[in-house]
Parts: C-alpha cells; structure tokens; sequence
C-alpha cells in the first residue's frame, strides 16, 4: 500500500504545532467497545471521560504530586500500541483549551520505575516534578515543546512524531540519564522523551481530526460501514491500520505521523 | 522453548489475520511484542499485558508452548515473526464457500478462545492471507453464487486490499451498492493518503477482475517435474518447456534451484539444499510464491525442482490442477552426473543424504505421478518429452 510521505522537512523553523493522541478504552466487554466509543465521542453522543489506570497506586500517586484530579492523558504527537488499538489524533485547540499539566516523558512510567525509568530510584517524585509544567509555568510549555524539537530533531518534528531517538545529550533533566539506561539495557522506549499531556476535559468533535484503528478495527469499521453507516460521522477522517509482508502496523505508520503534523 | 501468551489487536472468531504476538523467551524474562513493523521484540510490562487482556484489547492464548514461535527463533533471534490468526466462524464459514482453511492452517500450534493460531514470518504469514484471497476473488468472480457473502468474508482478512475491495465492487447488488463501495474506498484512501482517484480506481477495478478472470491461479495447468539430484529433471524440465512452447502452447517455466540461485548466486549444491530446506520449514507458501512470481505465468506452468510435500501441497492450494512428472535415472547415472557438477565422493554423498532428498522420497511415496520417466538410457530426455508433451496436449 502506498502512503504518501509528506514533505515534513518543511518544518524546519516553522511553528511546530503537534497534535495530541489519546488511545481509547471503553472498558465495555463487547470487542468493538472501544471502536463504537470512539465514533460516539467524535459524534458528539458522549463526551471521552479519564481512563481507569491501570495501575492505580502508581499514577494516583502521580496524580496527587502535580493536581487535585484524575486528568484525561493524552502525548504530544504519538499514539502507544500499548495503550489500545482505537486512538484520537486531537486539534491543538483541545491542549489550549483543557491543558492543565504537561510534563516531558510519561508521568505513570517515570513514578513507577518502568524500563528505562528504572534508574531513577526514590527521586523519582523530584524529578517528576522537575520534568512537569503546571500553574504559572504552564503557559511555558508549548514554547519548551517547540524548542526541544527544534533542537533535538534539527527542526524536523516528522522524525520526533515517528519515534526516532532525539539528540539529547544537551537536555538538562533526568530524561538523560534515562534514554541513556534503556540504551544500556535494550529497553528503549519512546515514552522515556514523548510529552504528555493532562487535560480536565474531553475533545470536543470539532477537535477530533482524525481516528486511528488497528487491522482488527478496521475489520470492525468495515462492518459497520455496511450495516449501520449512520453511526460513522460523515467528516470523520479514519486511518486505517495494515497488514503487509513486514508485519502489522497500527498506530505507528507514516499516515499516523502526518496526521500528527496536521497533514 | 519460548512461550507464547497473548495476541495482540483481539481477532476474533470471523477473522483470519496478521496479529502482534507477546513471547516470553524464558521464566525469567519480561514479555516481548512482535509483529509489529518497525518495533520488533518491544518490551511489555507485565501490568500492561494484563490491562490489555482485562480490556478485551489482547486474546489470551492457551497451552502456551510453541514450535513454530521456537523454529522462528532458532536461526535468528532477532527474528520479528507475527501470529497468523483463524477465527472458528471464519474457518467454518470459508468452508461453507468451498474455501477451506485446513491447509494454510496445516501447523497451527496455538489455541484461544474461538480459533488457532500460528507464529510464523510475517512475509509467510501475507503470503498465506493472500493466496486465500486469491481463491475466494476467484470464487466471486467465476460462481456468482454467494458472491456477496464471500466479498465481506473477505473482509475479514484485509479489508483494504485491492483483491478485496474487487470482490467488494463487483459482488455489489446494483449500481448504488457499488457507488457506495467505490466511494467508501476513496474515503479510506484519502483519509490514509494513499493515492486515490476515482476514474483509476473503477478502471483498476475492472482490470483486475479481469487479470484474476483470466489468470494463474486455479485455471494455471502445473507440471511439477521432480526427480533426484542428478537425475537431469532440470533437462527435462527445459526440454519439456521446449516441446510445448514449439507446439504455441502459453508456457512458462520457473525453477526452485533457479530461485535459490539467484537468492545465493555464489553458493554451493550443498549450501543451497541447506537454503532450500529452512524456506520449505520456515516459510512454505511465501517460498512456494516467491518461486510462481518469477514469471508472469501462462495457462500452462511446468516448476521445476519440486521436493517437499509441505510445498506441493501449497501449490495444490493455490492451483486446481498439478501434475506430477518424475524423472527418475540409475544409481550409476545419478552418482555420476553429481561427480560432474559437485566433485568428491564425500560431497555426492553429502548431497544425496540431505534432508531436501530424504524429503523427495516422502513426496514421491505420498503423491502420484502423473507422468513418471524412467530414464535408464533406454529413451533419451528428448524422446520422453516428446510423449510427456503429447499426453499433457490430449489431456
């Protein structure tokens, strides 16, 4: 299948403005929950609330170090297989409106220790809360976010929302030690240095560009589309995922990566 | 042996995939993604697995212990293989066609609730997904009957490539379902950015229902010529290629040496029956093609060099009609000829005790012949496929 590969290059100094990936979960025990809850939250039928953590303690704990409430995650421009098979790619506008913590890495990951996180030991909510942006610093982070991008990926934002390790030995925070750990240890994971973002609330449909679905979603669409079209918004951009002889994709392919640019 | 734990994407019992598959290689290690592109053997947290499967996002597999994960691992660790996936409903519903499953199915090893899986590369794994695809195109284009059933089974493979979505258009019941089709194709491919336009995609369309009309698969005549090392079957199968091509007869021919030679242009007999042999065990059907694609076949196909009967039955499967034509020669001539083109003693030994000519002995036990030439110097090559030609023409 040909995906075109936008001229992202383009980038280079201009405003970097990313989009947001959240990965649903309906929590519903149908298989197409979480396809079904996506199309209603893009139809306007119900407003996305805060995923159920998987690890409650952990990122209660985080939660508690940085706000008063359980926020709806989401990452600057990336979307984890791990983390469903259904995403949102969401406007800026949703980060402007709703953001009330942003923070350099993954907040859960950092406080529980997981893979290249794991070096940080007991500082761990010290450097969460050197890491994150909130109250009066908050309005900094979209100009850090930039910055960072522009410095580590030499202005191209394509190769930081496809997963490419960033330069980042002249970074100043924990993140280093961390990337450089699961170097070390061959745990290298783009959430060691993917900003995330806590947002009070859903994104509204006008917000949502695009959905994002695994092969077996697409499967799931496609029965939808012959048996209930109605239920598919008509100006609903849908990604599909893809089978081919290098394996599956889903979430992470160069169609995904554009959308995160806007394109 | 590595175990495997979970699929990834949660197939279910319609479908029959690709999915990501998590593999434990050992007690102590953490749980490993693969079959994703681009990330292979990503680390998965144990809690993450665990809310992957609370969340009916991965399949729990049962047993766990797999052969074909461990052979996918035993040459190459850094192997990214994928699991190929068949859903009960799908496998008893593409019988119902006259599509069975049993042998693209033939080594599932694993279990989940409502339907088996395999471990496997992924480039077999596509190349299984594709070739049922191929036989069901065919079912819709050629019977007509339950077309429309068969087009949205099909959609339960990959519901995006372009053999389904011919079986999606031309299976629709009138004018506007087709519309309809077309315009959900071009939604799909524009919102992925994938080229679109609407006058090529109805002309694309039209052109391959009639490519798969008119082509290879079922209505392709195969003649698999096979014989022991030495025994000139790759003559045989030139002469025989000769003989029909001279009469204008749509001919073509490929070769499984020909193709482990141009994979491995500067290795030797006993190297390329070592290459031959891990395809046949790794990746039967993408071998099996790999061979097919060379050449744009023509309504009669002669393959040459055929020895296992993992790949005979993969071209069984993807065709209706294959002969067999075995040329069989004296010891004498067969140590002989091998003297010639390996040397020593040893290494005419070496060749004639591989796994590749243990194998051809099971096939020519479990298949008939359809044509067997006993090539004792009695009639020369020449002669046999003069008669080989004059009965494969009246057939």
């Amino acid at each position: 299948m040909d995906v075109i590969e936008s001229a992202v290059g383009a980038q280079a100094g201009m405003n970097i403005d990313l989009r947001a990936g959240h990965a649903v979960l309906s929590h519903s025990q149908s298989d197409d929950g979480d396809l079904v809850l996506a199309l209603d939250v893009a139809a306007g039928n119900v407003e996305l609330l805060p995923r159920t953590p998987r690890e409650e303690e952990i990122v209660t704990k985080a939660e508690k170090l940085l706000s008063t409430r359980r926020p709806i995650y989401a990452y600057v421009g990336f979307l984890h297989p791990e983390l469903g098979t259904v995403g949102l790619i969401v406007a800026p506008g949703w980060a402007r409106r709703s953001l009330f913590v942003a923070v350099r890495c993954d907040s859960g990951g950092l406080i529980g220790g997981y893979g290249g996180f794991k070096c940080v030991g007991e500082k761990c909510e010290e450097m969460l809360l050197e890491v994150a942006f909130r109250d009066e610093d908050l309005p900094n982070w979209s100009g850090e976010f930039q910055a960072e991008v522009k410095a580590s990926y030499e202005g191209n934002a394509f190769n930081y929302v496809s997963g490419q390790t960033p330069n980042f030995e002249a970074w100043k925070d924990i993140r280093v030690e961390c990337i450089r750990y699961a170097i070390d240890q061959g745990e290298m994971d783009r959430r060691l240095w993917s900003w995330e973002l806590w947002l009070q609330d859903g994104p509204s449909p006008a917000e949502i560009e695009a959905i994002v679905l695994s092969p077996e979603n697409c499967k799931r669409m496609e029965r939808l589309v012959r048996s209930k079209p109605e239920v598919i918004p008509r100006n609903l951009r849908i990604i599909y995922g893809k089978v081919d002889a290098s394996g599956v994709w889903w979430l992470n392919d160069p169609a995904v990566h554009n959308a995160f640019l806007g394109a | 042996m590595p175990k495997t734990i979970a699929l990834l994407d949660r197939p279910s019992r319609l479908s029959m995939s690709a999915v990501p598959v998590v593999i434990q290689h050992h007690e102590a290690a953490m749980p490993k993604v693969y079959g994703l592109a681009k990330a292979p053997g990503s680390i998965l947290q144990s809690e993450a697995l665990n809310e992957l499967l609370r969340s009916r996002q991965a399949l729990q597999l049962v047993g766990g212990e797999s052969k074909s994960a461990a052979m996918c691992f035993a040459r190459d660790g850094n192997s990214n293989p994928v699991a190929m996936w068949i859903g009960d409903d799908f496998e008893r519903r593409a019988g119902s066609y006259g599509l069975p499953t049993e042998i693209i199915a033939e080594e599932f090893d694993l279990e989940a609730a409502g339907g088996k899986a395999l471990v496997a590369p992924p480039e077999e794994v596509f190349a299984r997904l594709q070739i049922w695809l191929e036989k069901a195109l065919h079912t819709v284009l050629e019977s007509g009957k339950d077309a429309r059933e068969v087009a949205t089974l099909m959609c339960e493979v990959i519901p995006d490539d372009k053999l389904t979505r011919t079986a999606l258009y031309f299976s629709a019941r009138d004018d506007s379902e087709r519309e309809a089709e077309l315009s959900w194709f071009r939604k799909v491919d524009r919102d992925s950015r994938r080229p679109t336009n609407q006058k090529l995609t109805k002309l694309r369309l039209s052109e391959l229902k009639e490519r798969y009309k008119e082509d290879i698969i079922k209505k392709c005549v195969v003649t698999a010529v096979i014989g022991r090392s030495g025994s000139q079957h790759g003559e045989m199968a030139k002469i025989a290629y000769s003989k029909l091509a001279a009469r204008r007869v749509p001919v073509t021919k490929v070769s499984f040496g020909g193709y482990l030679r141009e994979l491995r242009a500067s290795a030797n007999k006993s190297e390329l029956q070592d290459l031959g042999q891990r395809l046949v065990e790794e990746r039967p059907f993408h071998f099996a093609r790999s061979v097919i694609d060379r050449k744009k076949a023509g309504r009669y196909l002669i393959v040459d060099g055929l020895r296992h009967l993992r790949i005979y039955k993969a071209l069984s499967y993807m065709f209706e009609k294959v002969h067999v034509l075995m040329v069989d020669a004296t010891e004498e001539e067969v140590k002989r000829r091998l003297s010639k083109e390996v040397g020593s003693a040893a290494d005419v030994e070496s060749v004639r005790s591989h796994a590749t000519e243990k194998a051809l002995e099971e096939l020519i036990r479990q298949v008939p012949t359809t044509y067997k030439i006993p090539h004792d110097g009695s009639r020369t090559l020449e002669h046999v496929a003069e008669l080989y030609a004059n009965k494969f023409i009246a057939a």
